[in-house]
């Protein structure tokens, strides 16, 4: 889709090229267009480039997709 | 419907531009009650030795999935199961299969033994055998390295007759567990290897499960395995050959939301992905909760839910009913979305 | 906004009682292919008081190409010895000679690719290869193809180029508005767009124009509170830009995504479907990244070819016409063998229709394909109910 955007969190780092995880599927992204991110943040993904930092209340509140993942969050392990 | 001049991939997709070639260039040259019906296997009955009806029934698939293997199995696996699914959705005890091969010429040995392995162990889970078989060899670069050919042979040994026209308003439908599994992973492996995916395949060989649910209850009335064209397909089928109208209720259906996550990636619907362990099955309202208690005792049946009911209207149409509460058409799928996921 | 806690019930509410004071017929068009088919699938229009409408506009990137450009990249992808890398959503596009996919059928190096760096990367893998990458799209994935010139001139790779069609949103709007073209009580704006550009972006037209304006995520009950609002400011003459995506949307957007895209781009006057040419509304490459322009490179003119006679899409892309007013819908025109790219496109409404408004007697002519010759049904009726 041209448009659509997915939540995913940034698990590690090196310079520009990132790794996202959303439960569990793992994609290689470019943080590029936002410099500032670190790992650990929540970050809206699309086509393999990070276009926004969301804060995780923002993240688990905007997208159905995550509401397993707070309760995954909270049992002690971070998905 | 306008004529086509030449196949397309989406030919292949199980949706409707499929049922368009059976209708134009198949049944009017081959059709016959037991074809024209087009379930998922062909019923034939004969007599016994001592004269009492015997129902068998047979089908046949060819499996031309590519990557070979994939997350959760290989074309092996998928060659047993969906033929061992599309005996056993008719009521049948799956009594044997027929294997043909097709390998291309600089195929590995320890691949083509890889599959057959493969083979063996989905055989052995289901409880049955490979009791005859075919290899032919072409090129190399045709065949994409392997096509599989199963045939497979069963008793309907019940006197339950599943077909559309037993479906009546009130009835439940079931699935057996989450959707979208197999087609997503497929085609994340084939186009997406960058995405390190944790979705593997639910292919597997559902005779047990469906012989547990049977056995719980006379009055599941119709089964189809959702395979190509996904849970719209099998529903969309549904309405048209019941004449009824089927509702589906979004939320009740299983997805897994890695699953989900993997769809949005790619821009495609959950419901019209292929699945290769999934069955969905219309009982009578009485008999679901009976029927959801077998399924939840058997390993692939654990997630198994109600996701909707037949309602009286008779339009042939389905639709769904969305997380909103708004409503929405569910057709069967026009053309292929993903080529050679089976 | 807080899609867990936002109260449906509570929304369409809202709707319906802001519909019924309004008393006339109003309508809001949104702008985003995505937003089209989110809106069907989120069963919404099943839900909307009768005198609402939602329109679908030039949102669809694909359907607002030109047959020109699209004729284009087919012929890119023709060539020998190159590799064509795109989205999956150009893959069925039809041109004057088939498909992208046709083409690959009989031979051609046709590669889906999730993001722009993999085409990159397939080239600097592949020197012996000339890899394109088709860039389509509007702000949302400009940024993608930026980074890929970048990225390529940063690694000195020779053998990636681009061919340009990317679309820019506030361009287009405002020769519609100011053509009179699109006569809408308001706009229901793209969420992933506007992160790209900024609320800000969209008020200078919100002013000139006094539109009333909300800009909504693609989540079910984020289009379903947009609409809702929408309404409401339509009851209340509320004519100002409101932004329902926060905190993803902010009023600067993302700066650092807009640098990127003009460091490598500069507005140009492109040619979109239905609407002709648009000043500055498209991007093109700077000068100084000429090399890696594939039209340059591999002398692909661009050809104005009419529309296929009957194609209606120009019309449809406006709000102007409704899928099942163009004759074509549905018997010609299906998606597989699509005229125009609103049936093409997985995000065009044309599709969309045929997909989610198709009714009983479509339906009932699929139940005819599969009974056996002795029990087919009468129809009762053909075609598609609008």
């Amino acid at each position: 889709m041209m448009c659509l955007a997915v939540p995913a969190k940034l698990v590690a780092l090196k310079e520009t090229q990132g790794v996202a995880d959303l439960h569990g599927n793992r994609v290689d992204i470019s943080t590029l267009l936002v410099p500032e991110a670190k790992v650990g943040d929540w970050l809206l993904v699309h086509a393999g480039f990070a276009i926004q930092r969301l804060d995780p209340q923002t993240a688990q509140e905007t997208f159905a997709v995550l509401k397993d993942v707070e309760a995954a969050a909270n049992a002690g392990g971070d998905p | 419907m306008t004529r086509f001049t030449h196949i397309v991939l989406a030919h292949g997709g199980g949706g409707q531009l499929t049922d368009e070639l059976v209708a134009q260039c198949v049944l009017p040259r081959l059709g016959n009650a037991v074809l024209s019906d087009l379930l998922d296997s062909g019923i034939v009955q004969t007599q016994g030795a001592d004269g009492r009806p015997l129902r068998l029934a047979t089908t046949i698939d060819s499996y031309v999935v590519q990557p070979l293997v994939f997350p959760g199995g290989d074309i092996g696996r998928l060659a047993v199961s969906g033929t061992v699914n599309d005996l056993c959705v008719c009521g049948a005890r799956p009594l044997g299969l027929a294997l043909g091969m097709i390998l291309a010429e600089g195929l590995e040995r320890s691949l083509l033994e890889q599959v057959l392995d493969s083979i063996q162990q989905t055989a052995a889970e289901a409880g049955i055998k490979i009791v005859t078989g075919d290899t032919k060899v072409v090129g190399r670069g045709q065949a994409d390295g392997m096509y599989l050919t199963t045939s497979g042979i069963g008793m309907i040994e019940s006197d339950l007759r599943l077909h559309p026209d037993q479906v009546r308003a009130g009835d439940l439908l079931i699935i057996n567990g989450p959707i979208a599994d197999h087609g997503l992973a497929v085609m994340l492996a084939r186009e997406m290897p960058q995405v390190r995916s944790v979705l593997h395949s639910d292919v597997a060989p559902l005779n047990g499960l469906i012989a547990a649910a049977m056995e719980s209850s006379r009055e599941i009335v119709f089964m189809r395995d959702a395979t190509r064209g996904g849970l719209a397909a099998v529903a969309a089928d549904l309405a048209a050959r019941s004449g009824l109208h089927v509702v589906l209720e979004e939320s009740s259906i299983p997805l897994r939301p890695e699953t989900l996550h993997a769809a949005e990636m790619l821009g495609l619907d959950p419901l019209e992905v292929a699945n290769e362990g999934k069955v969905l099955m219309v009982v009578r309202p009485q008999a679901a909760p009976a029927v959801l208690e077998a399924l939840h005792r058997h390993p692939l049946g654990q997630q198994a839910a109600i996701i909707g009911c037949i309602e009286q209207k008779a339009d042939g149409l389905c639709e769904i009913r969305t997380p909103i509460g708004g409503r929405r058409i569910v057709a069967k799928p026009y053309g292929e979305q993903l080529p050679r996921i089976c | 906004m807080n899609v867990s806690s936002i109260r449906i019930d509570q929304v369409l509410q809202r709707l319906h009682s802001a519909a019924g004071a309004i008393g006339r017929a109003v309508s809001f068009m949104e702008v985003c292919g995505t937003h089209t088919v989110a809106a069907f699938r989120s069963g919404l229009h099943s839900l909307m008081p009768a005198n609402v409408r939602l329109l679908s506009g030039p949102g669809c990137p694909v359907c607002v190409t030109s047959q020109g450009d699209i004729d284009q990249l087919i012929a890119a992808g023709s060539l020998p010895n190159v590799t064509l890398c795109t989205y999956g959503d150009m893959l069925r596009v039809t041109g004057a000679n088939g498909s992208l996919e046709q083409a690959r059928s009989r031979g051609a190096d046709v590669r889906v690719v999730y993001s722009t760096l993999d085409a990159v990367r397939f080239a600097a893998d592949n020197p012996q290869r000339q890899v394109v990458f088709a860039a389509v799209g509007f702000e949302t994935t400009a940024p993608a193809s930026a980074a890929a010139v970048l990225e390529a001139a940063h690694l000195n790779v020779k053998n990636f180029t681009v061919l340009v069609s990317h679309k820019l949103i506030i361009p287009a709007m405002d020769a519609l508005l100011s053509s009179g073209l699109v006569k809408v009580d308001g706009f229901l704006l793209p969420g992933h767009v506007s992160i790209i550009i900024g609320a800000d972006a969209y008020r200078p037209a919100v002013k000139q124009y006094g539109l009333s304006c909300v800009i909504a995520g693609f989540e079910d009950q984020h289009i379903a509170a947009g609409l809702a609002r929408l309404t409401e400011m339509a009851r209340d003459g509320v004519r100002q830009l409101e932004n329902q995506y926060y905190p993803a949307v902010t009023d600067a957007g993302n700066r650092h995504a807009q640098q990127v895209i003009s460091q490598v781009f500069e507005p140009g006057d492109v040619t979109w479907r239905g609407l002709g040419t648009i000043p500055g509304s498209g991007l093109v490459l700077r000068p100084q990244y000429a090399a890696f322009d594939a039209a340059q490179r591999f002398g692909l003119p661009v050809q104005e070819v009419p529309e296929p006679p009957g194609c209606r899409c120009g019309e449809v892309i406006l709000g102007h016409c409704t899928p099942a007013e163009c004759k074509l819908f549905g018997t010609a025109c299906t998606p597989i063998r699509a005229i125009g790219p609103c049936m093409v496109s997985s995000e065009g409404t044309c599709q969309a229709w045929f997909k989610y408004k198709r009714t009983a007697s479509a339906n009932l002519q699929a139940a005819h394909v599969q009974r056996p010759p002795a029990q087919r049904p009468a129809t009762a009726g053909q075609g598609v109910d609008a």
